[in-house]
């Protein structure tokens, strides 16, 4: 199964990945939470590196969810969530080392790895914008 | 979700979900990247570049990609307004188009009888697209006071190229062999890191200069960090390095380049003794630079922009290098880019000045004329960060009135003194699709539609050109800026047939040596035009450039001809600092490096460009922070002799030691308020965005 690449020695931090999601995905900031995906450079005493950064579908809130809300897409690879009957408890987002799930209106929300745009036969969106090809979908 | 409502979610194109992909161009600049827009029920859901499209081959920029939250932005002018409150407070009433035009044209008349056109001035900000009409709509209404907001941003480079070679001019980077990228970052628009990267992989030489640490310094063979503002002094000292050392074409000056010996002779002033003291790159690092380039000719050179008092010399100096080391119309140097339409290349010409020419008033000079008289000779248009001069100080008469197009006063040094002169004007018009805090100062306001609710005309490079049809309505009431142009010049009852017959005969009039006509370039793609020339190396050169001489003019020979102007003819460095501020503004203010996730103020305010560029702050050495006592992310308070603003403090490497970068147009620490507006390239008129003095301490401190 194919999965969201990150190749740092190809990126330009240009952040396009970044907000190709918050395209796809409808970003409000007003929502209060941070998109699906962060991107750009980062400088540590004087060495900088670029990231593009978000979930990694490990697969580490699957279990904890109460309401059982959170599977992996058997096609595509890619932990999606159905969040008809989330309750907003924020399990996942404990769970989970990269604080990927979002709570939003009082329900989870996470990047799905543009899985119906994959079932579809197009890339995820922040692969489709990368310019330099540091995101690939392989 | 049912599957259907799961592809509709995920926004899939198809007959079930009744979303259709649509191929516009971009809102965002000028450079027309195709867009597929993902429409469903009359709506833009989504964007992507288009694959298929000539210039960007599937892939937008860091600000493009934001396009579609421009596009809907909650701010956007629906409707033509009219101001009831103070200006500036923003207090505004709906009015019909036909109450908007009749008042415009009442007031503006009205004016024009009493004092006559000159009293009225017409401005375009960026984009560019419209310009060509609103400059023809100004002189035909009567008034030579036509500006844009290219008087501190694209002209002084443009002038350096028309003084030196007749015209614009590129670079041919992929047969070069070393490339000289002055304040060069194509990493801020990564589609164009391929070319760099394949030209490096080639075996090409890549050396940066710019006072900036940037991505692209770090890939470079050799990075020149100079003190901003003066790095004209470096280009004339490798100028004289290369002399000295006999690292020149003789044959290819003494054939095509006219001027030489005065500028052989101004270069020689820069040396081992002064360069360092003035750029702060040593001496060695310059001559390293001269090297590299001796052994990997041909020379390619990018033009850049330099917001400061050098900056058009610089460049002029910058094409002296190209010429005296034969590199200029040579393969792997640098070509001929005359433009087609407006600022747009092509291959071809349109009779787009020719047009506006056509109907140019000849007097009186237009505002800020008299004093660059450089400027007058080679653009006969208003110099726009004079504009407060005229207003306030009727220097060299009164504007009274402005009709402006996507005019914002914070791209004016000092700029409380335009929002000043805004505030008197007598009447004040805005054409925006947002109601900016400059749109707020208006008598009334016009809402203008984007490139997806209009037609834009396009040039791209290989003589493509095309005119894609609207692919949504025009949010609320916007019309096109041009159809704008055309309405007024009817209600106004110019003497303007052309401009009265609507936007796309006005189109054919101006396109009208070419073999197509507008409505052929209203195709589904970019069209091919037959009058394409592709570039032919040592034609131009060979046959003469349009420059007096008809030579490579390293001494400007129209200078020349003007001692009164007290123009040296030769680029030759001004000192960039007053001396006398030194000891009260140690730093140097940059305010005026871009953004990737803005050009100029554009998506300042963007939900999306703004969450990924996150807070912007002052970037300041890390020396310098620590001797002034500041860690990263303290507010800190900035000063120039203009005034202050205070922002949040990234200590970063990215900043030279002495300088500290401010990215402009912030409204929450607009820089351009505490650059002075007094200090002005004599050559230009432009302003010192990129090197004021100024003084940084914590906030709160004394």
């Amino acid at each position: 199964m194919k999965r969201i690449v990150f190749d740092e020695k190809k990126c330009a931090g240009c952040n396009i990945c970044a907000i190709a999601c918050m395209d796809q995905n409808d970003y409000d900031p007003s929502c209060g939470e941070a998109p699906f995906r962060m991107a750009g450079r980062r400088e540590k005493d004087g060495v900088f590196t670029n990231f593009s950064e978000s979930c990694v579908h490990c697969g580490a809130c699957i279990d904890v969810c109460p309401m059982e809300c959170i599977s992996r897409d058997p096609d595509t690879g890619f932990v999606v969530v159905d969040n008809a009957e989330c309750i907003g408890c924020g399990a996942c987002r404990d769970a989970c080392p990269l604080s990927a799930p979002k709570i939003v209106d009082g329900r989870m929300r996470k990047c799905d790895g543009c899985n119906e745009r994959v079932k579809a036969g197009y890339l995820p969106a922040c692969v489709r914008a990368c310019p330099t090809k540091a995101l690939s979908f392989m | 979700m049912t599957e259907l409502e799961k592809r509709l979610d995920a926004k899939i194109p198809g007959k079930d979900t009744g979303i259709e992909i649509r191929k516009s161009v971009c809102p965002i600049c000028d450079r027309g990247c195709g867009i597929d827009a993902y429409v469903w029920d009359g709506k833009i859901i989504k964007i992507e570049g288009s694959e298929d499209h000539p210039v960007n081959k599937g892939y937008l920029c860091p600000r493009g990609i934001s396009a579609r939250a421009h596009i809907y932005k909650e701010d956007r002018v629906l409707y033509p307004m009219k101001r009831v409150g103070k200006r500036g407070e923003g207090k505004f009433e709906r009015i019909s188009w036909d109450e908007a035009y009749r008042t415009i044209a009442e007031k503006l008349n009205s004016i024009k009888e009493q004092y006559g056109a000159q009293a009225v001035t017409f401005y375009s900000g960026h984009t560019k697209w419209y310009r060509t009409f609103v400059q023809r709509l100004a002189y035909s209404f009567g008034t030579p006071n036509y500006a844009t907001e290219s008087s501190c941003c694209f002209t002084h480079g443009y002038m350096a190229g028309k003084s030196t070679l007749g015209y614009n001019v590129g670079p041919d980077m992929k047969n070069a062999g070393v490339f000289l990228g002055w304040t060069y970052c194509p990493h801020r628009d990564p589609r164009d890191l391929k070319g760099v990267l394949n030209f490096k992989k080639n075996g090409g030489k890549l050396i940066v200069v710019d006072c900036r640490r940037t991505q692209t310094a770090e890939i470079a063979d050799l990075f020149l960090q100079p003190i901003p503002g003066t790095d004209l002094a470096i280009i004339l000292c490798m100028a004289n390095i290369l002399i000295q050392k006999g690292w020149i074409d003789r044959e290819y000056i003494d054939r095509y380049v006219y001027g030489f010996d005065k500028f052989k002779e101004v270069a020689a002033k820069y040396t081992k003794d002064n360069v360092e003291a003035i750029s702060g790159v040593s001496y060695e690092l310059i001559e390293k630079a001269c090297e590299m380039i001796h052994e990997n000719l041909p020379l390619s050179i990018n033009k850049f922009n330099g917001h400061h008092i050098n900056g058009y010399n610089a460049n002029r100096a910058l094409y002296a290098l190209a010429a005296i080391t034969g590199c200029y119309d040579r393969k792997g140097g640098l070509s001929p880019k005359p433009f087609a339409f407006q600022h747009m290349g092509g291959g071809y010409k349109t009779l787009d000045r020719e047009f506006c020419e056509a109907k140019r008033p000849l007097s009186p000079l237009p505002v800020g004329c008299e004093d660059f008289p450089l400027w007058n000779y080679y653009e006969h248009e208003a110099q726009s960060i004079s504009i407060p001069d005229s207003v306030l100080l009727e220097k060299p008469y009164r504007t009274r009135a402005i009709f402006g197009f996507g005019l914002n006063y914070r791209m004016w040094p000092n700029s409380q003194r335009m929002k000043e002169a805004l505030k008197n004007l007598d009447f004040f018009v805005d054409s925006d699709l947002f109601m900016t805090d400059s749109a707020k100062l208006a008598d009334i306001v016009l809402p203008a539609a984007s490139t997806v609710e209009r037609s834009d005309l396009k040039f791209y490079p290989g003589g493509l050109v095309w005119y894609p049809e609207p692919i949504i309505e025009p949010l609320g009431e916007s019309r096109s800026d041009e159809q704008i142009v055309c309405d007024l010049a009817n209600i106004m009852d110019l003497d303007d047939p052309i401009l009265r017959s609507g936007v796309e005969a006005t189109y054919d009039h101006i396109l009208r040596n070419l073999p197509f006509k507008i409505a052929d370039a209203k195709a589904p793609a970019p069209i091919k035009n037959s009058a394409f020339k592709p570039w032919v190396p040592g034609e131009a050169i060979e046959a003469g450039l349009p420059t007096p001489t008809k030579k490579i003019e390293l001494s400007c020979s129209v200078i020349e001809e003007h001692p009164e102007w007290g123009l040296s003819s030769v680029p030759d460095y001004m000192e960039a600092f007053d001396p006398k501020e030194a000891a009260e503004y140690p730093l140097v203010l940059v305010a005026g490096a871009r953004h990737q996730n803005r050009f100029h103020s554009r998506l300042v305010n963007n939900p999306w460009a703004s969450t990924a560029a996150g807070e912007l702050a002052a970037q300041i050495n890390p020396q310098d922070a620590e001797e002034l006592g500041i860690r990263n992310g303290d507010t800190v308070e900035i000063s120039t002799r203009c005034g202050s603003i205070t922002l949040k403090a990234s200590v970063t490497e990215v900043s030279r030691r002495g300088t500290v970068n401010v990215y402009h147009d912030d409204p929450k620490a607009p820089a351009n308020d505490i650059i002075p507006s007094d200090r002005r390239d004599p050559y230009t008129g432009f302003p010192t965005f990129k090197s004021a003095r100024c003084r940084v301490r914590k906030a709160g401190q004394k």
